[in-house]
Order: structure tokens, then C-alpha cells, then sequence
């Protein structure tokens, strides 16, 4: 570790991974709450707070994990300490105390009344959130415009003041109910399929940047090919969820043509992982952390990129529309694409931070293959209860529940799938925290700066 | 990171005012297959992607079609081919403009380089009064974006392509003050991508039935 | 290539050649010899633009692979007017027909 400040993202990814672990728990009951619903007494456990907890959760320590991750990059992109490390301890106490609050609020059934995913938060936590994020635009911007510029922290900034900006339309709730779901995907998809994108592109840059040590030139151009070709196709790709909300049938064309092309760029970042992988230097010891980048860009293509165009035209999603395809699309592709990315980043950098060699390699490494195998197998299993549930509601017109009667053994195998996703989740926080209590000097290459 | 800076690469000039020098290469080879490309390479993952959209929605258009071709005959009778035509004819001449312009600019002409780009943009803006005029006919005739699946394709993909012909006209406007070689080069390619569409646009939803 | 002044014209031409046979074909009776033509024309001219106006004949494989896009969309909407032909077709010959059955969605 180069730099004091880079000790602020400790802060957040330790908070992030709590998160986590009670995320995936939470999901885990969902599925026990699919195959017996009367285990758990309802009153306590009632299916849409459990699921809210499970995806606002995900929300909060993803987003506590990119903060994390710009505080770790950005001091050493812009070479400069982070501009006001005491303003980033304030930030993170709003935000985790906010977003916890949400949650342990959900078990008491407080929320904002409105059918919102991910942004059931009341209003006063919103406002927090917004306070948290200027606070870290203004501290994380700071550092930039002072320091050096490069195309990572530019990218990355874009995404950053991006998410703040989107997260505005969830304050605003219109009555009509297709403007309500036009502005809430403004927020949901614009954040997944924009400027999150953004984020992932600049942190597996840099993650590349540092691992294989390939010219930084090269790594520019296609991180500038990457994000130009995600907001060309991402900002009309929000079509693809008018379908059938009440928005103009025009939008059937806008969505199936843009949101098509948005496979172009998770294809571009799989590509270029591999390309530098290829490439560069193959001596750098944190092997987790290229396992875990490489595996975040093709399990983003698979999510994103293929599950994606698998229900993304019209035609398709005809049928298709809010069944299990819709959930087994969501869970590999925030998975791939952005679980995937904080454990890659959290992976290299927490040696650096802990000032240990690469530590647990073997139980890290087979917590991204018990993980991953997880959840690519509640996403197949989810699959084809959602093709069946498309063709039983869709096509031969039985009622949603008669159709839910049928599929049940796949969200038995999705349990299973949920189960060995919690364990290696759990190993995963085991291999970070349990590293070798021993002080061991860095592996020699392991010096970040040698990268360069 | 130190790199040299495109715009102000010295470009072979050439001895006889006739002839355009190849394409001002780009610096570095780090583009890839992207650096042999004339004009700035990101302009080029810019056509790249418009061509997709545009091949898509023509796709589409041939979906949608097949399922009902004889709808889509009646209301492609209702298109006014010769304006089309017409429409074709005024952006093939603004491109001849453009790329006079390019050859302008390389030679270090500047304010040639303008008069180019200016007749260029008087062309483009011919164009789009033509198809304001085919808009206003075609809706006074009943026909609008949600009448049927053929006009909404014909308004989308032709609107679309408008919307690119007036950001054409915003990115000459803007090669024409700077009139670098570099920047002529690479609003140029801009404006080229813009007629290239529509000589594959028009005969798919004009001409073919 | 070089893009001369004359090249440039040259295309200029070819280009507006090609438009103008079309116009006054633009009305001719459809059939698949004459959707054949318009798809050959069509194609023709994103080539010359493609490498002359924007300059790709000093790129071949670009050059290639762009026409190769256009020549495709081109083709394969043609294509499909060929697999799916317009009822209308026959309704022209006979006027009378397309009073009786002209409405859409009547298919044979
Ligand atoms: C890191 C891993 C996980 C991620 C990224 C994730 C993500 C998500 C997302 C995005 C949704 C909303 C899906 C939609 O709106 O269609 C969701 C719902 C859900 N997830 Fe997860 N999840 C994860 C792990 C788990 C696990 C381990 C289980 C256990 C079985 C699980 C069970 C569920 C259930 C039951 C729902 C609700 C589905 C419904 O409403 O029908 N998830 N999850
Ligand atoms: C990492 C990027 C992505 C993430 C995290 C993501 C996540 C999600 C989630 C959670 C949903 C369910 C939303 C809801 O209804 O509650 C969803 C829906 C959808 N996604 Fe994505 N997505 C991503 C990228 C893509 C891409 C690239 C495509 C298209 C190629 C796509 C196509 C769709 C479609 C069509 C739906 C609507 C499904 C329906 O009608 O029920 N997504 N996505
Ligand atoms: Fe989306």
C-alpha cells in the first residue's frame, strides 16, 4: 500500500462483507420460504421482506464495496492522498448506519408504502443516502481534480456521478402507474446496465492494469471502446422494460435494437480481460485476483450479455415477462458482472491492506469456484422453471399458481444452488479475514507499483 | 501519458494540389485494427454501432413484414418514392461536398475547407426539409408512429436517421471552426456514416416490395 | 488510394447515375428481377461511398467488412420479400381484385 488513505476502503469492505453474508442468508430463506412456506412463522418472515432485504441488501454492500474500491484506486491513479479521510469515515458511518437501518426497518415492516424493488427505503434514508454520496463525490472529485488524471479515474468518476444522479428519480413517485415504473427503471436500469458498467470497466482496467502489468496506453483504448460502446447501447436499452408498461409501442423497436447491442460491451470487457491476461505478465502472485477478475468478465457476459438477449426482444419477452427467466438473468448477472468485480478487487488489495502476502490463495480460490458453481446452478435451475412457467401461464393459460404447482422441483434444486452459494460465500470472508496472522514480506512482485 | 497529441501531426503534404494524402494515421498502433482507419478511431466504433442499430431495425422491419406483407404494401404505397429520390441525390452531393472539404483541409486549406463543409450542410439541411415535407403529408394523410407496424418502423428508422442528419449538421458545424485536418477528417466520417445509412435505409423501405 | 479530385467526382457520379436509374424505376412493376437490381445498385453505392467518400479503399479489410454488413441487411431484407412475396403482386394486375380483396391482412 502506497498510500495512508487507501486504509479508508478496509472501512467499507469489512462493512460490505457483513452485508453480504446477511444478503445471501436472506435470499436463502426466500428459497426455504419457496419449498415450505409454512416453516417459518409468517408473521415474522413474510416473503416480500425477506426478498426486500435480500436485493436492498445487495444494493447497499455493492455500493459500499465500489466506494471502497475508489477509495483504494484513486489514491494511487491520481498519486495523491484522498482529500479528506476524516469526510470518508463520516460518509460511511450515514451510509452504513443508513442502509442498516433500512433493513433491521424492514423486520419491523417499516417502509416506504410504494411497489418499489430496491428502493423500498423510507424517505428520510434516501436522503441520507443522497447526503453520503455528495459527501463522497466531493471528497473522491477533490482528489482527482488535484492529482493525476488518468482515463481510469475519469471513467470511473462518470460512473460514480452517474449513480448519484439516477439515484434523484427515486424520489420522485408519479401516480400513474406506468410513470411510476418509467422513472423507477430510470434508476434500476440505468444504474445496472450504465453507469455501473462504468464502474466495472474502470476497476477491472485498473485490476489488469496492476496484475499483468500490460502499458496502461493499451489499457485506455479499449476502456474508452468498452464505455462508449455500454452508454450507446444502455441508455435507449432502457426500452426494453416499456414493453409492456404502458409506454408507446415504439418503444417495442427502441428496446429489442438497443438493448440487443448491449451484449457488444460485456463481450468487449470478457475479451479484454483475456486479451491482457494473454498479454501481459503471468508472475504476479495474487492468483485469486485474476481468477476472480477473469471469472467476473465472463460471468457478466453469461448473465448479462446472454441471459440478457435471451429474453430482451420483444417477441421473447412477450412470453417471458417477470417469470423465473427474469430472476435467474438477475441473480447470475449482478453476480458476474458486479458481485463478482468487489470480491475481485477486495481480493487483490486485501493483502496490501493487511500488509500480508498473498495470504489463503487455496481457500480463496475455491470459494469463487464453490460460489460461482452456486449460483450458475440456481441460474440454470431457475431457467428452466421459467421456461415452463412461461409455457404453462403464456402459452397454455394456466393460472399463476396452478403453473407454480408444476415447477416445483426446480426451486428445490434452486435451494441447493442457494445453500453451496452461502457456503462459499462464507468461505470467501473466511479466506480475507483468517489470513496468516504472521507479518510475511510481500512476495517480490507483489509491490503494487511495479505494475506500472 | 506523454503521447503524442493526433491533431498536431505534421501530414504529408502533397506536391500536387489534386490529390488528397492518404488518411492522417493515427499516432500509435495501440487501436489495433482501429488505427488503420481514417479519422479518429472512436468515431469508427461509432459507425460500427450505428450500422448495427440500423441493420437490426431493418431486420426487424423484414420480421415484422413477413408476417403480414400485404399491410405493409398498401402503406408503403403511401410513401412518396421520388422524394426519396430526391433525398438521395441531395445527401450523395452534400457527401461529394464533405469529402471535398477533407481534401481541402489536408492540403491546409482552411477557408476552402468551410466553404466545403458550409455547402455540405445547406445540402443536409435540403434533406431534411424534403422529409419534413414527406412528414407532413404522410400525417395529414391519417398516417402517424402508432397507425401500424409499418409506419411505426418507417417513422422510427427514418426519424432516426433525421435526428443523425441534425447532429451531422451540429458536428460540421463544429469541424468547420477548427478545420484541422484531424477534425475535418473525423466529422466528415460522421457525416459520410450518415448517407451511407440512408442509401441502405431507402431502398428497404422505399424501393423493395 | 489516394482520394483525387477526380476519384472523388468519379464516385460523385457513378453515385448519382445509380440514383437516378432508380427513380425512374422507382415505379416499375416489382418483381424479383427488379428487387435483384435495386439490392445490386443499393449495394454498389454504400461501396463506392464507403471507399471513396470515407475513404476505406486504404483499408481493405475494413472496407470488406463494412460492405459486407451493408451488402448483408441489403440482401437479406430483399431475401425476405422473395420468401414472403406481397399478395399485392397479382391484386395489381387485376385492379378489380384489390377493391375485392385488397384489405390488409387478406392473404391468398
Ligand atoms: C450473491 C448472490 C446473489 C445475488 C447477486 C442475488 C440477487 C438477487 C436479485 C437481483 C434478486 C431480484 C430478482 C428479480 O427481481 O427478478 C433476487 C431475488 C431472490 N433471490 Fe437472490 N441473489 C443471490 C443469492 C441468493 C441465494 C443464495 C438465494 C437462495 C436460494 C437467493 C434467493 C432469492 C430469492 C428466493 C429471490 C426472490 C425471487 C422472487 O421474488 O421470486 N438469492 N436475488
Ligand atoms: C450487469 C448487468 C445487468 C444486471 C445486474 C441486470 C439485472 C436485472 C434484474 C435484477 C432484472 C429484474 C428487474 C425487475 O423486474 O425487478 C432485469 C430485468 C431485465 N434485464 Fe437485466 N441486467 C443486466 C443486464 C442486462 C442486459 C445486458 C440485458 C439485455 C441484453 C438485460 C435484459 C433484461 C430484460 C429484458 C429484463 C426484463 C425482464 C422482464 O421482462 O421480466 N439485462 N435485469
Ligand atoms: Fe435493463
Amino acid at each position: 500500500m502506497q498510500y495512508q488513505t487507501q486504509n479508508i476502503a478496509k472501512t467499507y469492505w469489512l462493512g460490505a462483507l457483513l452485508i453480504f453474508a446477511v444478503q445471501v442468508s436472506f435470499g436463502l430463506v426466500g428459497g426455504l420460504i419457496y419449498i415450505m412456506p409454512n416453516l417459518l412463522p409468517v408473521e415474522y418472515f413474510p416473503f416480500n421482506m425477506v426478498r426486500m432485504i435480500h436485493t436492498n441488501a445487495l444494493i447497499v454492500w455493492l455500493l459500499l464495496g465500489f466506494f471502497g474500491a475508489a477509495y483504494y484506486l484513486v489514491p494511487e491513479e491520481s498519486e495523491r492522498e484522498i482529500y479528506s479521510p476524516k469526510l470518508a469515515y463520516i460518509q460511511f458511518a450515514i451510509f452504513f448506519l443508513g442502509g442498516l437501518s433500512a433493513v433491521v426497518g424492514y423486520l419491523f415492516h417499516i417502509y416506504a408504502d410504494h411497489a418499489r424493488s430496491y428502493l423500498e427505503q423510507p424517505l428520510w434514508i434516501k436522503l441520507g443516502i443522497i447526503v453520503a454520496a455528495l459527501i463522497f463525490l466531493f471528497n473522491i472529485s477533490m482528489t482527482v481534480l488535484q492529482g493525476r488524471k488518468t482515463a481510469i479515474t475519469n471513467v470511473l468518476l462518470l460512473g460514480l456521478w452517474g449513480i448519484a444522479v439516477f439515484f434523484l428519480f427515486s424520489l420522485y413517485v408519479p401516480h400513474n402507474t406506468s410513470e411510476d415504473k418509467m422513472f423507477w427503471w430510470y434508476v434500476v436500469h440505468l444504474w445496472v446496465e450504465g453507469t455501473w458498467e462504468l464502474v466495472m470497466a474502470s476497476v477491472l482496467a485498473f485490476l489488469m492494469l496492476k496484475i499483468t502489468g500490460v502499458d496502461r496506453e493499451v489499457i485506455e483504448k479499449w476502456l474508452y471502446i468498452i464505455i462508449a460502446t455500454a452508454l450507446f447501447s444502455g441508455i435507449l436499452g432502457t426500452g426494453h422494460h416499456y414493453y409492456w408498461i404502458g409506454a408507446p409501442g415504439y418503444w417495442q423497436w427502441i428496446g429489442s435494437v438497443f438493448s440487443s447491442l448491449e451484449v457488444v460491451p460485456f463481450f468487449g470487457m470478457m475479451i479484454f480481460c483475456f486479451a491482457m491476461a494473454w498479454k501481459g505478465r503471468r508472475d504476479h502472485p495474487n492468483k485469486a485476483a485474476m481468477i476472480w477478475s477473469l471469472g467476473c468478465s465472463v460471468l457478466a457476459f453469461f448473465g448479462a450479455g446472454v441471459w440478457g438477449f435471451l429474453h430482451t426482444l420483444h417477441g421473447v419477452n412477450f412470453y417471458t415477462h417477470g417469470t423465473q427467466v427474469t430472476a435467474a438473468h438477475g441473480h447470475l448477472a449482478f453476480y458476474g458482472a458486479y458481485v463478482c468485480l468487489n470480491l475481485a478487487i477486495m481480493t487483490y488489495a486485501f493483502p496490501y491492506l493487511f500488509n500480508r502476502a498473498p495470504y489463503n490463495q487455496i481457500l480463496n480460490i475455491a470459494s469463487f469456484w464453490i460460489t460461482s458453481a452456486g449460483v450458475v446452478f440456481m441460474t440454470v435451475s431457475l431457467t428452466f422453471a421459467g421456461v415452463l412457467q412461461s409455457h404453462l401461464e403464456r402459452v397454455q393459460g394456466l393460472s399463476y399458481m396452478d403453473a407454480q404447482d408444476q415447477i416445483g422441483l426446480f426451486y428445490l434444486l434452486r435451494f441447493g444452488g442457494g445453500a453451496v452459494t452461502v457456503l462459499g460465500a462464507l468461505l470467501f470472508i473466511a479466506s480475507l479475514l483468517l489470513m496468516p496472522r504472521t507479518k510475511t514480506a510481500p512476495v517480490a512482485g507483489a509491490v503494487p507499483a511495479a505494475a506500472e | 501519458m506523454g503521447k503524442v497529441d493526433r491533431d498536431r501531426l505534421p501530414h504529408h503534404c502533397r506536391m500536387n494540389a489534386a490529390d488528397t494524402p492518404a488518411p492522417v494515421a493515427t499516432a500509435d498502433s495501440d487501436w489495433g485494427p482501429l488505427s488503420a482507419l481514417p479519422g479518429h478511431p472512436l468515431m469508427w466504433v461509432l459507425i460500427g454501432s450505428e450500422l448495427a442499430v440500423f441493420g437490426l431495425a431493418l431486420l426487424g422491419y423484414a420480421g415484422a413484414r413477413a408476417r403480414d406483407p400485404l399491410g405493409f404494401a398498401l402503406a408503403q404505397d403511401n410513401l412518396d418514392r421520388l422524394a426519396g429520390v430526391a433525398n438521395t441525390a441531395l445527401l450523395l452531393a452534400s457527401g461529394f461536398f464533405a469529402a471535398l472539404a477533407n481534401r481541402a483541409a489536408h492540403a491546409g486549406e482552411a477557408a476552402p475547407a468551410r466553404g466545403w463543409l458550409a455547402a455540405a450542410a445547406l445540402l443536409g439541411l435540403g434533406f431534411l426539409g424534403v422529409k419534413g415535407f414527406e412528414y407532413s403529408g404522410e400525417i395529414a394523410a391519417g398516417h402517424d408512429i402508432d397507425s401500424s407496424p409499418f409506419f411505426t418502423l418507417y417513422f422510427l428508422v427514418t426519424g432516426f436517421h433525421a435526428l443523425h442528419v441534425v447532429l451531422g449538421l451540429i458536428i460540421l458545424g463544429i469541424v468547420a471552426r477548427l478545420a484541422t485536418p484531424a477534425a475535418v477528417e473525423t466529422g466528415t466520417a460522421f457525416w459520410h456514416m450518415v448517407d451511407l445509412i440512408w442509401l441502405v435505409v431507402f431502398p428497404c423501405l422505399y424501393l423493395m416490395r | 488510394m489516394r482520394r483525387t479530385f477526380s476519384s472523388l467526382v468519379q464516385a460523385f457520379l457513378l453515385l448519382l447515375t445509380l440514383s437516378l436509374a432508380l427513380a425512374f424505376a422507382a415505379e416499375a412493376q416489382a418483381s424479383a428481377l427488379w428487387l435483384a437490381a435495386v439490392t445490386l445498385a443499393a449495394a454498389l453505392k454504400t461501396r463506392i461511398v464507403l471507399a471513396r467518400y470515407l475513404g476505406l479503399d486504404a483499408a481493405p479489410g475494413a472496407l470488406a467488412g463494412f460492405f459486407a454488413a451493408t451488402f448483408l441487411v441489403l440482401a437479406l431484407v430483399a431475401g425476405s420479400i422473395l420468401v414472403f412475396p406481397t399478395p399485392i403482386h397479382q391484386a395489381r394486375g387485376n385492379a378489380h381484385l384489390v377493391a375485392t380483396t385488397g384489405a390488409p391482412g387478406a392473404n391468398e
